[in-house]
């Protein structure tokens, strides 16, 4: 199918990828930080629990 | 939250510790002036712990303004996260803890002191709301309360923005020093020999409240109030929401005559400036939603509102604290589901929040009025609009009970809360809340609603087949050269261009989309125009009318022309949009709408998930997407299925056709 083009459709569809691509690209961003996140949280765990046992008591 | 970046040779972290209600999170805002914080005047108002930062004489200051906590046996969620920090189950732990000690309940906070000393932690005492002790006749003496105690008590004022500097002082004084010992105290006692003074017999607040707590006249002024806010709401914001409908016109009238027509202009006017403005004119609102919650929750009003309708909110599984953020939702979902953050029971808050997008926002009146206008008479308009609105009631309170029951089953919380005396929330803290939500909000349409809006045209714009450009391009050379005055010739050109961009919105991938999805509509009554209309009201409901309008080859309608007042007019001032939805026709030849289909479709919007931003913030409330995908999911089907149930027995009855 031949499309009808002018010189606005190029500009208008490169808009449109290059919001799509930032949005797709800082989407992937954050998630690679909260698995760094978490990575980081399980790591620490055994430090907390050790803190626990060493904790005083209230009563 | 931070306010400074840490770069100091020392670092104190120190937890506001204390009951509900004492005032930590004031008294945090005022000692770091962190813009996240909104103190309310309302226990169990911070549910989970806020971090603020700040540097003074080359010490950085971490504080945790934790939840409010009556005893160190935790009951509910946020009462264990503050005692978790509080023994120290944590990677970093605490250097200081200052005890918020509230100068209205003294010998109730005595106890509660006396356990955090046991902690064996440095403390401090923050002796705080003495203004208010003081104007209930009994001035407490804090230097007595010193020596009683053998801790370092300073007096603060989170509220008035007082005591900041010294308690910095004593917090860096208590990190070298031992943690004081234990002791044996009679709170009873300590408090008469700290305090001058007997209070006075009848406060204002004992007044207000045999009034506003009144068995009998409570509710009725409860109703009255929220009428009241609520009319403020919609009246104030209107001025606002034409001021930006103005400027969304000027601003597509500049780029038209900047731009000949074409993709790009049809980007920045049909996807930008009418994509993201369609959800920007919601700012007003939310802006006058959020400082009158500030100002119920900061005078206290609101923890007896919560409390007058504790009773019929838990019939359903829900809790008196969840009607504040039902009722914000009639006006915008997003502001109600960000106000369950008062809520301190998480199944109470999921259920809430899982129901509050039922409730007929503002988005839904302009399609509630174009086709209750369009197929209803007048007398019968205000009854089907009540109806829509009862209708979004009903079946939250239905989804609610059914949760509760189901998926969040569980002892509904006990709403058990010491009303707060009323006091004037400072100015400084309802600006603060409003710049948050405003924040929060512009991000939200810059990001999800740019990006969706921008998806959705292109989906609405492509593809441009030639064919259809150049059948248009010759029906257009034959105007020109055929005989007629200039006038008529300038109209029939105007209808070709309509009529072209009709042919290739037809053609384009939504509408072929639309064509596909159909089947699952057609019980509904719904043809692929309205399917169309309904796909792209998936971001935002109120998308339906210009995209009927685009479809329907009528150029753009706007969908803020459709209010009260036209409506009030009837059928006797049809505007083109009404006109041409009561002539549509299919291609057998059959009427597209009547009142039954117009009834479904109503219906359909009433309870359908149609709302990218209510998605958000429900992603952004519960920290996982599940919730969003589970309402989206119910609303939708429960919308299918009531709408299939309208049609269908409005044909069995032989309405309509």
């Amino acid at each position: 199918m031949d499309w009808y083009w002018t010189w606005q459709d190029p500009v208008a569809l490169g808009l449109v990828t290059f919001v799509v691509g930032v949005a797709f690209g800082h989407a992937l961003g954050r998630r690679r930080k909260a698995s760094a996140r978490k990575k980081k949280a399980e790591r620490t765990s055994t430090r907390t629990q050790l803190t626990v046992l060493d904790t005083p008591s209230d009563e | 939250m931070k306010s400074s970046s840490p770069d100091s040779s020392r670092t104190i972290r120190f937890a506001l510790v204390g009951r509900p209600n004492a005032g930590k999170t004031s008294l945090l805002l005022a000692m770091t002036g962190a813009s996240g914080l909104k103190p309310v005047n309302f226990a169990g108002s911070s549910v989970e712990r806020v971090e603020s930062q700040v540097i003074r004489d080359d010490v950085e200051f971490q504080g945790i303004d934790l939840p409010g906590i009556v005893s160190l046996d935790p009951l509910t969620r946020d009462e264990e996260l503050a005692i978790a920090a509080l023994r120290g189950d944590e990677v970093e732990s605490l250097d200081v803890i200052v005890a918020v000690l509230d100068a209205t309940r003294l010998s109730v906070e005595l106890p509660f002191l006396q356990r955090l000393i046991v902690l064996g932690r440095p403390l401090v005492v923050a002796l705080n709301k003495g203004d208010l002790a003081a104007h209930q006749g009994r001035v407490v003496d804090g230097v007595a309360l010193q020596s009683a105690l053998g801790v370092t008590v300073v007096e603060t004022n989170g509220r008035l923005d007082t005591g900041a500097d010294g308690l910095f002082e004593a917090i860096a004084a208590a990190e070298d020093s031992p943690p004081p010992p234990g002791m044996e105290l009679d709170a009873d006692a300590l408090t008469a020999e700290v305090t001058r003074g007997k209070g006075v017999q009848t406060l204002w607040t004992d007044r207000l409240d045999a009034l506003l707590l009144h068995r009998v006249w409570g509710l009725p002024l409860l109703a009255l109030l929220l009428y009241g806010v609520f009319q403020a709401i919609f009246l104030g914001a209107e001025p606002a929401m034409g001021w930006i409908e103005s400027g969304q016109g000027f601003l597509s009238e500049a780029v038209a005559g900047w731009l000949e027509p074409g993709a790009l202009q049809s980007l920045l006017i049909d996807g930008l400036i009418n994509g993201v403005g369609s959800v920007v004119i919601f700012l007003p609102q939310i802006i006058l939603m959020m400082a009158f919650i500030v100002l119920l929750e900061g005078s206290g009003y609101l923890a007896r509102a919560a409390f007058l309708l504790d009773r019929p909110l838990s019939r359903v599984g829900l809790s008196g604290r969840s009607f504040m953020p039902l009722m914000g939702s009639f006006g915008c979902a997003v502001p109600g589901i960000l106000a369950t953050r008062i809520m301190e029971g998480e199944r109470d808050r999921l259920a809430t929040i899982a129901v509050a997008p039922l409730m007929s926002c503002s988005a839904r009146f302009p399609v509630y009025v174009v086709l209750i206008g369009a197929f209803f008479p007048a007398s019968m308009a205000g009854g089907v609009l009540f109806g829509l609105y009862a209708l979004g009631v009903v079946v939250a309170a239905l989804v609610a009970w059914a949760l509760r029951r189901t998926v969040l089953k569980g002892a509904s919380s006990v709403l058990l809360m010491e009303l707060p005396p009323y006091q004037l929330p400072p100015i400084r803290h309802v600006l603060g809340a409003v710049l948050s939500a405003v924040k929060a909000f512009v991000v939200m349409a810059g990001t999800v609603i740019f990006l969706t809006s921008l998806v959705i045209w292109a989906l609405s714009y492509y593809p441009r087949p030639m064919d259809i450009h150049s059948e248009h391009a010759g029906l257009r050379s034959a105007v020109m050269a055929g005989s007629g005055d200039e006038a008529s010739k300038a109209a029939e050109l105007s209808r070709l261009d309509a009529a072209e961009e009709s042919a290739y919105f037809e053609n384009s991938y939504l509408a072929r989309f639309g064509k596909a999805v159909q089947p699952v509509f057609a019980p509904a009554g719904f043809d692929w125009r309205i399917t169309v209309g309904i796909l792209a009201a998936f971001p935002a409901r109120e998308l339906i009318i210009p995209t009927l309008g685009t479809l329907y080859s009528l150029g753009e309608v706007d969908p803020g022309a459709h209010d009260l007042a036209t409506l009030e007019e009837g059928a006797a001032a049809p505007d083109g949009l009404r006109a041409k939805l009561r002539a549509a026709r299919d291609s057998d030849g059959n009427r597209v709408f009547d009142p039954v289909v117009a009834l479904a479709l109503m219906v359909f919007f009433a309870l359908c998930s149609q709302c990218v931003a209510t998605l958000g913030a429900m992603r952004r409330e519960t920290a996982s997407w599940r919730w969003p995908a589970f309402a989206f999911t119910y609303m939708t089907a429960l919308a299918w299925i009531a709408a299939v149930a309208v049609h269908q027995v409005g044909r069995w009855m032989g309405w309509g056709a």
